[in-house]
């Protein structure tokens, strides 16, 4: 069955001005601030440095975790320790859209790493042959505090709105 | 035995029954991550939950994130492997029925939800690509 209506929602949204797409980015720009600090939160860990982790036998997979009784070890598990800072660096943050197309307004968040100047962020993201993956990034989009929190501030800020929340994309 | 082991299980199953993966890891399908195998041997692919809870709607029915990735020795297998291997795990398992009486499970759902870059794994000399899928089972 064809679908009609999509051009004037987007017309009555364009009509609407400029004000409400404004609106929308603020909002967005905002949730994203607050996944920024929960991923730098992730990955800024200072409780061990990299000699103290080396002396436990770089504890990060899960038969060390249960052989030396480390279960808990960080919690939650994904988050990592700064230790030059370098990753932390690579880290950005930003907002894209929002757009209009067919009926359908679209805004998106992200906060990413630039892998080309840390080449190991991909080992820790996705796991090595001696260490399971920490995902400092989709660990806080997939956390349901962080996400009822954000859901009730774009429920309250943007109504009749369908929300998606997606970990690593790489595709 | 848990739901989570069990879809390992079934996971692992439907893998080394598989004629095309079987070629490249005979039954080497590891059903923890590769960081906590003793020895292992490779060509392999390790199976990894990543998280698990109780879905919030339907009794009995559990929700996870697996993670399986693929290790093949640089020396022995080029890209193209690791790609017609990933290629074939992906339509063994991507939005497929799966259901095993003899353990008693029962997949709602399995989707691939997010795929990694292949890389070069200096820690064992293999060929890694990872890529996470999504589960529901009762």
């Amino acid at each position: 069955m064809p679908i009609s209506g999509g051009e004037t929602v987007a017309g009555n949204i364009r009509n609407f001005g400029g004000g409400f797409l404004k609106h929308v980015k603020v909002v967005m720009i905002e949730v994203t601030a607050d996944l920024d600090k929960e991923v730098t939160k992730n990955m800024s860990l200072t409780d061990h440095t990299i000699d103290d982790l080396r002396a436990l036998g770089h504890p990060y997979s899960e038969k060390r975790w249960g052989s030396t009784g480390m279960a808990g070890f960080h919690d939650p598990y994904w988050q990592v320790h700064k230790q030059s800072g370098r990753l932390l660096r690579s880290k950005d943050s930003g907002v894209i859209g929002p757009s209009v197309a067919a009926g359908e307004l679209t805004v998106k968040g992200y906060v990413r790493l630039n892998e080309v100047d840390v080449e190991y962020a991909n080992a820790i993201i996705w796991g090595n042959g001696r260490m399971i993956p920490r995902d400092f990034l989709s660990g806080s989009v997939n956390n349901k505090d962080f996400q009822d929190r954000t859901k009730s501030y774009l429920v309250k800020n943007l109504r009749d709105l369908v929300l998606n929340f997606k970990g690593v994309e790489t595709r | 035995m848990s739901p989570e082991l069990k879809v390992l299980e079934k996971i692992r199953s439907v893998l080394i029954n598989d004629t095309t993966v079987k070629s490249y890891i005979k039954d080497r399908a590891y059903m923890e991550h590769i960081s906590s195998v003793d020895r292992p041997e490779y060509p392999a692919i390790s199976l990894h939950l990543m998280d698990s809870k109780a879905a919030d709607n339907v009794p009995d029915l559990t929700a996870m994130m697996v993670q399986v990735d693929l290790w093949l020795p640089e020396k022995t297998h080029t890209s193209d492997d690791v790609l017609t291997l990933y290629a074939r795990v992906r339509a063994l398992l991507h939005r497929q029925n799966l259901t095993d009486t003899s353990i008693g499970v029962t997949f709602g759902q399995i989707l691939e939800s997010a795929t990694g870059p292949v890389m070069f794994d200096e820690t064992n000399g293999c060929r890694h690509l990872p890529a996470r899928y999504r589960i529901t089972a009762i």
